[in-house]
């Protein structure tokens, strides 16, 4: 064993069994291996500091996700192997066999076979680990296809010089464990614990934060001068701790969410740095508190503030530009009772009339289901009963005084003219409502069956904003 | 043998015609003649008007349309040239780029017609505009897979200028027999560098994001994420979104979220944006009719209604309405024509009768009366004795129309003085016309100290009515936002406004009676459909329908008309009625059920029909 093990903090224990399964000898070194470890566990990281600690040993990397699929991985495993070779070897003359002839995976043994067969004239043998980073991350992973892999090496011509050894990572455990009866080595990469990952986080990006450039500005700007670097490491290094402080309970152990954390609040953080407050981590905390009550790593973060200014101008109106229509609003709103409040209850909810029905139909006894509605399907509906109520829901207000002649012209319910049918057909497209049929809608006819297509926080977002308790009307029936 | 087979093959046409469940019908318009300029407008005045006049009016109208829609045309294409250098400027802003994370561009409220412009070329970097549209991403693979060979076929096709690519169909997925050389995959951006020697920029440009499925983009963009790796490719991505950003947010995963939000940018497409163009449009309307007409506000609170009706094609919407207006008025008031002064030669009686009994003229008579003004003036006002109105009227005609003014002056002064920009003009001149300015003023506080340069106390001018454009018989409610359920409905139940009359040319002779007495079938069943309740039985619903029927008069009809045969033999028989109302019924249900009146409940049970449709909806 003259293989050198690197230090990696955190992964003693799997370094050494990196150790033991990779060497140059291929008559000790297992044909497949297997990484376990959810993302952001130091596989990937682990592994390439190892190859890089021994540089004797001939690697080649490949990442599943960014070939998709089956076919073309088998394709990338053939122009890789022999790209390698031949970087290696670059004396013994080889003839190029087309990767892209590899369509099956009997065509990459014969590939492999032809390959290795010109290198036959090496004095002893060598060992070529071809890493696939991520195999469970193929778009189109089937049971079967891993198979595959792991008996490739049965196929391989055992008296080849160059001997191809697989070594695999991998996300899931669930897929691991149908192939646990080939007994295949397996190194296992558990989830760091909350105090490695602020210790990891902080080896791995204080220098960078310090190096970064709205530091710099910063530190002119207040003028800054009696710091030391170490000073200036302490004040990132205290910065991650708190962001993993805060933000652990958000993230759990996943150092890319936390890193992504850190990168967007470390310029509003720096930006409160002053002459004062950056030997006190106390009073800098006090002064960013607000970083840290929430993660901020939505879209719309600008917006909201755009928003709230706008309701302290009172003018809610000119920030709705792109939103939909009052009309498409009640519309929605419509179709979301449709589709999720029975029709017996229309006449005694909407009805202005009470009572048109007698008995109990009149006043519905409402029973609390025993599944929650808004957790099935979105019951179908036709169209009229969405037109009328939508009458009946939205608001019509008068301009004339009532009593007035000019309110007799005013009409005193909303008429479904081609507006109303124009929002429905632009509800339709952004598929906010759908339909039964895809394909050439006849949308005015009866047959056509209609479903909102929005859940309902959605629709409680939308009903908000035009004043309208939709929760009114499912008070009985959901939770 | 050739024309046996044109003959089969129309049939088949004609086959496929008769299948159809209906059909559209465009009627023939009467050919113009082409020697005289055929003019679409009517005399006006009961007739009275002028063939001149007619002429003159047609050509105002012509001259104001033509100048609004040059204007029109001019600012949306300005739409478009803005859009672009902007969309330009967030993906080439080199001081905005960061390390290795995307140039994400969310396109809001697009329609994904606008179209990316690249830098040019340089020797060292090479630009690529890959647009995916929901077609062609059903999966990650196929989505790669295009991407790829969009690139290299471009970028090949750059370096050999003479290879000329097939235009390859969407559909085809064998892109790999043409050019064996190249795996369409990432090692392709990977060796862009060896295979082409430049640095490759890719913008992929997203079109209807909302249609793609939101778990095929999210592995994609991480897919594309692999290929920081290299240091010669920069990436952007463009989203057209027809929906808004939380949809989005909502449906990608919140690591992807995070990675686009590394170097993001807004922009609203949707060319309502900001007011910017709305503002624009009804500037250059107001121009046109400058000194002319004159707008009231129930027109202007009619706009305002509807563009916040219509949130996706705001612009379109408004140049429709206030190309409609502008049409009817010239269409049905004679005093168009006076538009321009020149034509005040044409005024005669006609004209001055309409005139003295404006409004605002009679309440500036009675103005003249209380202050006890000399008895002959305001007689010769009246009747227009020493051609007093006459010359009363060429005065105000000149007039200027001190509103438009002032919103122009307002909206200037609030742009360039106080650098608002996000105020609508159409709410602004509404709140002009009804005198509320100020407060409309109040919600930029800059405004304040400038309040009394910007006050202003609407007047009325005399004459105003006469050109004025107005919504006030709800022409443009009816013609533009028609409710046509309950129009349908309406004319069932009140056939004769819109039949052409009886009254006037009688030719037919023999269902004169006939139609005398009876509405046409649809409408006679409707009557009755109106009444009925939710569900119908279809043996009532007919007895009823048979029992409203006019017997004599249809027996009548039938002996009478000796043109058709079958007809006669009908005649003869004993149940002749039955069977003819039968008939009239089945043709009124069926028509029913096409217009979507009705409904039969089941296939299997054709005793009830269901109405469909509630009252006025």
């Amino acid at each position: 064993m003259n293989v050198t093990t690197p230090e990696v903090a955190f992964r003693d224990y799997q370094i050494k069994c990196l150790a033991s399964y990779i060497s140059a000898d291929p008559d000790i070194t297992p044909p497949n291996l297997i990484l376990q470890g959810y993302s952001g566990t130091g596989k990937t990281y682990t592994l390439r500091e190892y190859f890089k600690a021994n540089p004797d040993l001939h690697a080649v990397w490949l990442e599943p996700v960014e070939l998709v699929s089956w076919k073309p991985l088998l394709q990338a495993i053939a122009r890789t192997v022999q790209y390698k070779l031949k970087v290696l070897y670059p004396n013994i003359p080889a003839t190029d066999y087309d990767p892209l002839q590899v369509e099956e995976p009997f065509l990459l043994v014969k590939t492999l076979h032809n390959i290795f067969a010109q290198y036959k004239s090496l004095r002893e043998k060598v060992c070529l680990f071809l890493i696939l980073d991520g195999f469970d991350s193929l778009q189109d992973l089937d049971a079967a296809l891993f198979n595959k892999y792991i008996k490739l090496h049965e196929l391989l011509p055992k008296d080849s010089k160059v001997d191809l050894k697989f070594v695999y990572t991998m996300l899931e455990t669930s897929f691991l464990q149908r192939y646990s009866t080939h007994c295949i080595p397996t190194i296992m990469f558990p989830r760091y614990e909350m105090d490695k990952i602020s210790s990891i986080l902080v080896m791995s990006r204080c220098g960078e934060l310090v190096e970064d450039s709205c530091l710099r500005k910063r530190i002119i700007e207040e003028q800054i001068t009696d710091c030391t670097d170490d000073q200036f490491q302490s004040v990132a290094a205290n910065f991650i701790h708190l962001v993993v402080q805060a933000f652990h309970s958000y993230t759990g152990n996943d150092v890319f969410a936390l890193n992504d954390l850190i990168d967007f609040k470390w310029p509003d953080y720096v930006s409160r740095i002053t002459k004062e407050n950056i030997f006190e981590p106390l009073t800098l905390y006090k002064s960013t508190i607000k970083l840290f009550v929430g993660t901020d790593d939505d879209l719309s973060t600008n917006e909201i503030a755009e928003n709230s200014m706008n309701i302290n101008g009172d003018e809610p109106k000119s920030s709705q530009t792109y939103e939909l229509s009052i009309i498409s609003k009640y519309l929605l709103i419509a179709s979301y009772i449709c589709s999720y409040l029975e029709p017996r209850y229309d006449a005694s909810i909407f009805s202005r009339k009470t009572r048109i029905i007698q008995g109990r139909a009149a006043y519905g006894r409402r029973k609390k289901k025993e599944v929650n509605p808004r957790y099935l399907q979105p019951s179908l509906f036709a169209i009229e009963r969405l037109l009328a109520i939508f009458q009946a829901i939205f608001p019509m207000e008068g301009k004339a005084k009532s009593g007035s002649l000019s309110a007799l012209r005013e009409e005193p319910l909303m008429r479904a003219n081609i507006e109303v049918f124009q929002n429905l057909s632009e509800l339709h497209t952004l598929k906010l409502i759908a339909t039964t049929m895809s394909k050439n809608i006849d949308y005015l006819s009866p047959k056509v069956r209609w479903k909102v297509n929005v859940p309902w926080e959605i629709i409680k977002e939308i009903s908000e904003s035009v004043q309208f308790d939709i929760s009114d009307y499912f008070s009985d029936v959901h939770e | 043998m050739g024309q046996l087979n044109e003959a089969k093959k129309m049939n088949v046409t004609e086959f496929a015609d008769a299948q159809r469940s209906h059909y559209t019908v465009y009627p023939s318009l009467p050919k113009a003649n082409e020697n005289d300029k055929h003019i679409p407008f009517v005399k006006l005045l009961s007739g009275e008007e002028s063939e001149t006049n007619v002429e003159k009016r047609w050509e105002l109208y012509d001259q104001l349309h033509s100048h609004f829609h040059d204007q029109v045309d001019h600012i949306i294409d300005n739409i478009e040239t803005d859009l672009k250098t902007e969309i330009s400027d967030l993906l080439y802003n080199e001081t905005a780029q960061k390390r290795r994370c995307f140039n994400t561009i969310f396109l809001l409220g697009s329609d994904s017609t606008t179209k990316i412009e690249l830098l040019k070329d340089t020797p060292s970097q090479y630009n690529a505009l890959i647009e995916l549209t929901p077609k062609e991403s059903p999966n990650v693979r196929m989505m790669l897979r295009r991407s790829m060979y969009k690139l290299y076929s471009a970028a090949d096709a750059e370096q050999h200028p003479t290879i000329k690519y097939e235009e390859t169909n969407d559909e085809d997925t064998d892109f790999m027999e043409q050019n064996n050389d190249v795996s369409y995959d990432l090692s392709l951006v990977e060796n862009f560098r060896r295979l082409f020697g430049k640095n490759l920029n890719m913008v992929f440009n997203f079109k209807d994001v909302d249609s793609i499925n939101f778990h095929t983009l999210d592995s994609f963009i991480i897919l594309l994420k692999s290929a920081f790796k290299y240091d010669h490719v920069k990436i952007s991505l463009i989203f057209n979104i027809n929906t808004n950003l939380s949809n989005i947010e909502k449906n990608l995963r919140q690591s992807t979220i995070r990675l686009l939000k590394r170097n993001y940018h807004k922009l609203d497409v949707s060319s309502n944006k900001g007011f910017k163009y709305g503002n624009q449009i009804f500037q250059s309307f107001l121009d046109t009719v400058d000194g002319k007409l004159n707008l009231s506000d129930r027109f202007v609170e009619f706009i305002l209604d509807k563009m916040a009706n219509n949130t996706n094609h705001n612009l379109q919407l408004l140049t429709k309405m206030l190309d409609y207006s502008l049409m009817s008025y010239f269409f049905q008031n004679a005093f168009s024509v006076f538009i321009d002064p020149v034509n005040v030669d044409f005024l005669n009686d006609d004209y001055l009768r309409i005139l003295s009994k404006c409004p605002t003229f009679m309440f500036f008579v009675e103005g003249l009366i209380k202050q006890h003004a000399p008895a002959d003036e305001i007689l010769s006002l009246l009747t227009n004795k020493n051609r007093g109105l006459e010359e009363f009227f060429v005065e105000f005609l000149v007039r200027e129309n001190p509103i438009n003014g002032h919103a122009k002056f307002v909206a200037q002064f609030l742009e360039e003085e106080l650098h608002i920009t996000n105020f609508n003009l159409i709410e602004l001149y509404h709140n002009l016309l009804i005198g509320k300015l100020d407060s409309y003023l109040d919600r930029w506080p800059a405004c304040k100290e400038h309040k009394e340069r910007l006050h202003f106390e609407p007047i009325d001018t005399i004459f105003q009515e006469l050109f004025t454009l107005d919504n006030k018989s709800g022409l443009l409610t009816q013609s533009i936002f028609p409710s046509y359920k309950s129009n349908l409905e309406d004319n069932l139940l009140s056939w004769e406004q819109v039949l052409p009359s009886l009254d006037g040319d009688t030719d037919g002779g023999i269902s004169e009676s006939l139609d005398k007495v009876m509405a046409p079938v649809v409408g006679q069943l409707f009557k009755l459909y109106r009444e009925a309740n939710m569900t119908i039985n279809i043996y009532d619903f007919y007895t009823a329908f048979r029992e409203t029927l006019p017997k004599e008069e249809i027996l009548n009809f039938i002996k009478k008309d000796a043109s058709n045969i079958r007809l006669q033999e009908l005649g003869e028989a004993p149940d002749a009625f039955e069977k003819v109302s039968l008939i009239l019924f089945m043709q009124a249900i069926f028509a029913f059920e096409n217009m979507g009146l009705i409904k039969f409940q089941s296939v299997k049970n054709y005793d009830l029909v269901e109405k469909c449709v509630w009252k006025g909806i």
